[in-house]
């Protein structure tokens, strides 16, 4: 204890926040604190936050810092105008933090790596204290991180480290899958052992997930193992649209007997969550979205859907509030005061209220014209869709409204991801227009109430799937969740959707490095399954409004085949067509032939919906129909 | 003192890692192959066979909720011997470091 103590003395008194160059009272600020700092910094340097948004400076300073590099450590570009004015607002943040004592996230770590390097006694003291460094979650530490622990551990510290380098799926966070590697050749005797035998999965989950990772050539290498059975194979749906995927995967959801929170459906992007929630909320079976919302409840989505429901209805004050200065347009609180005080005083809606205190000058000038030119805008788009079919629309605002270019102000993960989750909008309005138009018109006789237009039933439709669904604290839920907020999570069964060429491996990630990246992600959502794994994915998917004919995805055919069972189409119970079937008195089955009136004979192909929106798609001599199942009279042939 | 408790349980890859000889050490740890327990276990080793004193170990995870597991772990493993121990996230060791709180 002696010679500690006296270590100890030497740096009791000497204050490592003083040393580090930091006020006492120094204090740590979050993710949101960090963007008003770098907001108030890019104003006063007289930038344009519209064209250097604080979120890009944010992730430049971030990433920067998570590399151990500072403002001075960087130089500027030659004819890179972007990178050296952000440059410039990260000396200008550096110098903002230092004086108000601010320490962000990043920074903390970045300071105490100084502090350590810069005084050689101090850090003696630490190395000597911590001779035993323990680290979990190797593959995922970014290269501050690993510089942080290698000067810790000097020449005498002990590293042991855990990690798996098939696992690292953050490299978008600058986690460096390399640093495993890394360490087993820059370390002096590293003693590598291997941890293989797996107590999750079966036999069959592991060889399937070893065959695939195989692949990888940037690796370690090993070989997962069980003692435990071979177990059920690996099943393999192939949907012929996103809905018959979806479809299929809540219908094993509903058949299963064990608790549905020991199901995941995991998929690699979040707009795929749609047709899931959409199916789920039909059949009543309680859902919940891990790390994410409900689609409806999407920040995007519920922005777009407010400029629908303004140009439906200009009273309503929900959305009027919601998109009035959303993109940003400069019409400030102060002025919606005003406009909210005179809805309240005449009991109108602020819509109303803004076009009078515009034509009663109630506004200053400023305010005045940004709000007119507000006005204007809506009436304007309302001329432009008028004519418009519903999800073209929503392509047209999505192209008019600016929310692009605001969402891309965002860090590029999350930005892609608002985009995509807009994209899917308007595949949801598509397939809401597609599923209307098989209705069939209302016959004199019946006593239908008159049909609503098509919006109105939409942005009903969007708000009751808004309204309900996503289960309750103790509700027995299915998990749904997007590949990387599944890793360290394990489930009974897990369902791995949308393995198509684009989609997963994402469309953004086909070049050799990010590939690996995603075949990892694919190892990471095999391994989640103890027992039961199915691979779904679908010959077709509407993207950006369009169907469009998908590849299966390389991950399928990576993996060994005669682990792996076709789900055959002919066992899949199609429940939607209840009502079609009593009518037909007998299951109807994919691939079975029927015959109509008018066209023919044909083979069913394929169905969807529910209800009086249950329809089914036939092959005829004459080419492929839609039908709705209540008015189609089919008869089957054997 | 009896060490048994601590080795009983693991397969012999796992007990090839707690035990390990002093070095620096690479565990490859595969999914579900029981990362967790061979960390604690080698920290509960350390403690046993009195290589290292809890003072003398830096356990760091990457979560709150990981740090809060290990913990919650080592506590049942060694009986509350392990107040001294440092194990946290990398953000809260820095922190505390610059706060010269510990010492």
């Amino acid at each position: 204890m002696g010679k500690y103590f006296s270590q100890y003395c030497s740096f009791v008194i000497t204050k490592h926040w003083q040393l580090a160059n930091l006020p006492q009272t120094f204090q740590i600020i979050d993710s949101d604190d960090q963007l008003s700092v770098l907001k108030q910094v890019i104003k006063s340097l007289e930038l344009d936050d519209k064209v250097l948004t604080p979120r890009q400076a944010q992730h430049f300073i971030n990433t920067r810092k998570d590399h151990g590099l500072r403002a001075k450590d960087l130089v500027a570009e030659e004819g890179d105008a972007w990178h050296n004015r952000m440059l410039h607002i990260y000396t200008a943040y550096e110098a903002r933090c230092q004086q108000t004592g601010s320490v962000d996230f990043a920074e903390l770590l970045l300071r105490c790596y100084e502090l350590w390097r810069d005084n050689p006694s101090l850090l003696a003291y630490y190395q000597q204290r911590f001779q035993y460094i323990l680290v979990d979650e190797f593959q995922d530490t970014n290269p501050l991180q690993y510089n942080w622990l290698q000067l810790l551990a000097g020449q005498s510290g002990q590293l042991f480290v855990v990690g798996d380098d098939d696992q690292s799926i953050y490299g978008f966070r600058n986690a460096s899958a390399a640093n495993l590697a890394n360490f087993n050749q820059e370390f002096p005797q590293v003693q590598l052992i291997r941890l293989e035998q797996n107590y999750r999965s079966t036999g069959t989950i592991l060889e399937v997930a070893n065959t695939l990772i195989a692949r990888n050539d940037q690796r370690l290498g090993k070989n997962l193992w069980t003692q435990a059975s071979a177990g059920e194979p690996i099943f393999l749906y192939t949907a012929y649209s996103e809905m018959d995927e979806a479809r299929f995967v809540a219908e094993k959801v509903q058949a299963y007997s064990g608790q549905r929170q020991e199901m995941a459906i995991l998929y690699r992007t979040t707009a795929q969550s749609r047709l899931f929630e959409e199916e789920l909320l039909q059949r009543s079976i309680p859902y919940r979205i891990y790390g994410s919302l409900r689609f409806y409840e999407r920040l995007e989505i519920k922005d777009m859907l407010a400029y629908l429901r303004l140009l439906h209805h200009r009273d309503d004050d929900g959305a009027f509030e919601r998109i009035v200065n959303t993109p940003k347009r400069g019409i400030g609180e102060k002025t919606l005061e005003t406009l909210r005080s005179i809805a309240r005083q005449q009991e109108i809606s602020l819509w109303q209220a803004a076009q009078h205190a515009i034509e009663t000058q109630q506004l200053k000038a400023r305010a005045s014209s940004t709000l007119t030119v507000f006005l204007d805008l809506i009436q304007q788009f309302d001329e432009q869709i008028k004519a418009l079919s519903l999800h073209e629309k929503i392509k047209h605002l999505k192209t008019y409204t600016g929310l692009v270019a605001h969402y891309q102000k965002e860090s590029k993960e999350e930005a892609q991801r608002r985009l995509e989750n807009l994209d899917e909008l308007i595949n949801a309005a598509r397939q809401f227009e597609q599923r209307r138009s098989n209705l069939p018109a209302a016959t004199t006789e019946e006593a239908n109430p008159p049909i609503v237009d098509i919006l109105t039933e939409f942005l009903a439709h969007t708000a009751l799937e808004a309204g309900e669904g996503q289960g309750n604290e103790w509700e027995d839920c299915v998990q749904l969740m997007t590949l990387h907020a599944a890793k360290g999570l394990e489930f009974e069964m897990v369902f791995l959707v949308g393995l198509e060429e684009n989609l997963f491996p994402h469309q953004n990630s086909l070049d050799e490095s990010k590939l690996e990246e995603e075949r990892r992600l694919c190892y990471v959502g095999i391994t989640r399954a103890r027992r039961y794994l199915y691979l779904c994915h679908s010959e077709t998917r509407y993207r950006y409004g369009n169907r469009e004919f998908g590849t299966p995805s390389r991950f399928i055919r990576e993996m060994p085949t005669e682990l792996i069972q076709a789900v055959r189409l002919s066992n899949s119970i199609v429940s939607p067509l209840k009502s079609w079937m009593a009518l037909a008195k007998g299951k109807l089955h994919r691939g079975e032939r029927v015959k109509h009136k008018q066209f023919g004979e044909g083979v069913v192909l394929n169905y969807e919906g529910q209800g009086d929106y249950a329809r089914v798609q036939i092959k005829f001599a004459s080419g492929n129909k839609w039908l709705m199942m209540a008015y189609a009279q089919l008869e089957k042939l054997y | 003192m009896n060490v048994s408790h601590l080795l009983d349980t693991l397969n012999q890859a796992q007990r090839e890692a707690v035990t390990a000889p002093p070095g620096h050490v690479l565990v490859l740890a595969g999914a579900g192959t029981g990362k967790t327990k061979v960390l604690t276990h080698r920290i509960a080793w350390l403690l046993a066979t009195e290589q290292a004193r809890a003072h003398n170990i830096l356990a760091v995870t990457f979560t709150n909720k990981a740090a809060r597991e290990m913990r919650t772990r080592l506590e049942t493993l060694l009986n509350n011997s392990s107040q001294n121990l440092w194990a946290n996230t990398f953000h809260s060791i820095a922190h505390l470091l610059l706060r010269n709180i510990g010492n």
